[in-house]
């Protein structure tokens, strides 16, 4: 119960598909979403592959609260092999993509192989088909899914990739309702690689829980009690770009290529600014806080700016203009590219052309080059082409490694780890690199009551958070949802039937966590990949609260220790045999 | 009645999985009995919501008389004869017939609908 | 813009016997309630005010005399930089209070 108990499998190189039972042991073991696309992927793909090969694999996943009316249960997880990092990679969307999956009747759908020319699939409850796309090759995203929709019907559900995807570009992410993205780390160039423009779902089966009166019990006690709360509700009032003002109170708004923490321009950028061009509210499937918001700008209209856009693509490229920042992340959306990396690499691109060490014609606050930079990643046109290739590549070819803001390839998202220090390990140590979705100690430190200028305690607190999120977005709960572990077990319980307790719901964090480790282990990956760039060690900032203090390498390097020997990881990051024997992980 | 205010609704579907939930002890939008259909086009997004408003049509043309209006329609569905005719007439589309053909509609959850109850943006209401 | 002299003033800050309104030193603020914080601004009120307060409180006190429960203030913000809850109000301060913030 609460699985749909099958998971559909489709081979591109012979545009074929069969469905298998879901494997019912790793659905205990690991729930759903995250875990269970992980333990799907890892268990059928060898780790040195490259990750354009057809031997890669995209695991789309969803949960045991997938299609109820549980709050924030929207969300499809995705895993491959990362283009970007070389690591795992894991993603999630919102929209209705997910449930949608659910309710043609599988748990997941798990794409192999490649097509000999540019397709799409259709999965239309039981019928599964694959098409010719020449007609949709070439266009963007939102051209592609609304005529999908148009072709199909109005009802079917569409996550696609735009034209960055069908160039390989390592940046490019799915879309799916236009503005919904499974962003980082390259799977819409994964996507590229197999030559699928875009998933099409309709399912019409119903989703069953085992005890219907307990399950809406339980849901509309943790509606009120949990999530329609002070704590939350900040997603609806204003959503992600609530954070812009935050950061920079903190100190940690990423500006000018992380040269500062605090932005002269944040006013015209904050939750205010956006909430001034809002059209409307926007929800995922099922979700009460609703944090997406539509809004209309000059000629642009997006549901967004999230923060991370407004950060890594406003403040970041020293972009005070709203207007503008629309309509980079509009082009983005279009385009099939993830607003981080893009922004990131604009800006370091920007640093590069003012301290003169290679001419991309654009200096931070330049707004003309600024919005033709996505256009050019995307068809890999001009210094389009170099950037296209990340921040790692640039800093490799043209110099800048000291300030190139990256931990494994994968740029760094909206928040500066020297006004918080254990953010520092968060991206040091995430399963993907640079990433602030495996433990957001910021909470704690910039905006909570912890100092955030010392390592003291900080091992532990990012363990406690990576354990959490893996768990959470493996019976997929959004992010958003600050829920207790314990209402998350009642959730788990009410789901699935049996008795899950906090404890165990800690314990699967755990193993899904040692799970993505052990594979970028096999892939390579050891204790000299878990750090950061130069300038977070050798470089103070110049303004706020962090202004003029040294984050001291050789405290990083003892917290990562700890962070090893809390986690029973051997002095290289490697889990140990015990460690893995106590996890039931092979 | 049953109220739809679309410049509220943020096109979560709650409504539609409590409905489905409280008649059928399922989830599933599409056998629930209102409708909510988010719209995007490259230039606006709108939220269209299809909810019974008693109007009686579907007593009207019932051959039958299966269908009474009290508050909200009312089916009794021994009489029913499975003939659809209440489905493709209701002018919001929102009568399904089950598996047998016979018509399941909107009866205001008996003056509490399940649908309002669990909107979160109160955009659905119930209003006496 | 709109202003508004908050109620609560008056009883957090007692006059002292033979003192006139206008003799009390006070200094207003100007808060931005942000997110959900802002439905202890009064009805219709949007998110800024203006608090008037006795000399010497501080940032804690007028969290306080707005009447929000204190875990649902993650910090508070003082002319842009986030400051101490301890932190002394000055006239002419803005005060910007944070709910508790997740994910990103």
């Amino acid at each position: 119960m609460g699985y749909a108990g099958k998971v559909l499998f489709i081979d591109l190189t012979s545009g074929t598909h069969r469905t298998e039972e879901l494997n019912r042991t790793w659905a205990q073991l690991y729930f759903g979403g995250k875990g269970l696309g992980v333990k799907y992927f890892v268990s059928m793909t060898a780790p040195s592959i490259d990750a354009l090969s057809p031997e890669n694999r995209v695991v789309l996943m969803t949960g045991p609260l997938a299609g109820t009316i549980a709050p924030c249960s929207g969300r499809l997880s995705v895993t491959t092999k990362s283009p970007a990092s070389g690591t795992i990679l894991e993603c999630g969307v919102g929209g209705t993509v997910g449930p949608e999956i659910k309710f043609a009747g599988y748990d997941g759908i798990i794409i192999e192989g490649r097509a000999n020319d540019p397709v799409y699939a259709v999965v239309d409850d039981d019928k599964v088909s694959v098409h010719p796309a020449g007609d949709l090759w070439g266009r963007g995203c939102h051209d592609t899914e609304l005529m999908l929709k148009d072709r199909l019907g109005e009802e079917f559900r569409v996550i696609s990739i735009g034209q960055a995807g069908e160039n390989l570009v390592p940046m490019a992410c799915l879309t799916s309702e236009l503005y919904r993205q499974a962003g980082r780390g390259g799977v819409g160039a994964v996507f590229g690689s197999k030559r699928l423009k875009a998933l099409c779902i309709r399912g019409r089966k119903p989703v069953r829980v085992p005890d219907m009166t307990e399950f809406m019990k339980v849901v509309g006690e943790l509606m009120r009690e949990d999530c329609l709360t002070d704590t939350n509700l900040w997603a609806r009032t204003d959503g992600t770009p609530l954070l812009v003002e935050a950061s920079n109170s903190a100190g940690i708004l990423p500006t000018k290529n992380f040269q500062d923490g605090v932005f002269e321009g944040f006013k015209t950028i904050n939750s205010e600014s956006v909430r001034s061009v809002r059209q409307r509210k926007n929800a995922c499937f099922a979700c009460t806080l609703a944090c997406g918001n539509y809004v209309r700008s000059g000629g642009a209209v997006v549901e967004g700016p999230e923060y991370e856009t407004l950060a890594l693509a406003g403040s970041n490229c020293g972009i005070s203009d709203l207007d503008a920042v629309i309509r980079f992340n509009a082009a983005c959306d279009d385009l099939g590219l993830d607003t981080i990396s893009t922004g990131n690499v604009v800006a370091f691109a920007m640093e590069l052309t003012e301290r003169g060490i290679h001419d991309f014609g654009m200096r931070f606050g330049d707004i003309r080059p600024y919005l033709e930079v996505p256009g050019l990643i995307a068809r890999r046109e001009g210094i389009g082409s170099d950037l296209a290739q990340g921040v790692r590549y640039v800093a490799e070819k043209y110099g800048g490694r000291n300030f190139a803001m990256e931990v494994k390839g994968l740029e760094i998202p909206g928040y500066e780890p020297r006004g918080a220090w254990g953010m520092g390990l968060a991206y040091a140590t995430s399963d993907r690199g640079a990433c602030h979705m495996r433990a957001w100690p910021v909470a704690d430190e910039a905006y909570g009551t912890l100092d955030p200028f010392t390592t003291e305690g900080k091992a532990a607190l990012v363990i406690g958070g990576q354990h959490y999120n893996a768990i959470k977005f493996s019976l997929i709960v959004c992010d958003f949802w600050a829920i207790s572990m314990e209402n998350m077990a009642r959730l788990a319980s009410a789901a699935t039937g049996r008795h899950v307790t906090s404890e165990e719901l800690e314990r699967a964090g755990e193993r899904i966590y040692n799970t993505t480790r052990l594979f970028n282990v096999r892939a390579g990956f050891r204790r000299a990949a878990d750090t950061l760039p130069d300038r977070i060690f050798k470089e103070t900032l110049k303004t706020g609260r962090a202004a003029g203090r040294t984050y001291p390498k050789e405290e990083f390097e003892r917290m990562l220790s700890e962070y090893y020997a809390l986690r029973g990881w051997d002095e290289e990051g490697v889990p140990t045999p015990t460690k893995l024997e106590e996890l039931e992980i092979s | 009645m049953l109220k739809f205010y679309g410049d509220k609704c943020f096109g979560c579907q709650a409504c539609q999985l409590a409905c489905s939930a409280e008649k059928l002890g399922v989830f599933s939008p599409r056998l629930s009995l209102l409708k909510v259909s988010v719209r995007f086009s490259k230039t606006d997004r709108s939220v269209l919501g299809f909810v019974c408003n008693a109007c009686g049509r579907c007593a009207d043309v019932c051959p039958v008389e299966a269908i009474v209006m009290r508050c909200g329609p009312k089916i009794d569905s021994d009489l029913c004869t499975s003939c659809g005719l209440c489905a493709e007439e209701c002018p919001q589309g929102i009568i399904l017939q089950d598996e047998e053909g016979k018509a399941r509609i909107c009866d205001f959850c008996g003056g509490s609908p399940a649908c309002a109850g669990w909107c979160p943006a109160e955009a659905l209401r119930w209003e006496v | 813009m709109e202003y508004y002299q908050h109620e609560m003033f008056h009883r957090n800050a007692p006059m002292e016997h033979g003192q006139s309104v206008s003799e009390i030193p006070s200094c207003g603020v100007m808060v931005v309630l942000h997110g959900s914080l802002e439905r202890y601004a009064p009805p219709g009120q949007g998110r800024r005010m203006i608090v008037h307060l006795p000399r010497g409180r501080t940032m804690a006190d007028l969290i306080d005399i707005i009447g929000i429960p204190r875990q649902y203030v993650s910090f508070g913000a003082v002319n842009g930089v986030r400051r101490e809850m301890n932190q002394e109000l000055k006239d002419g301060d803005e005060v910007a209070l944070f709910t508790p913030l997740s994910g990103g």
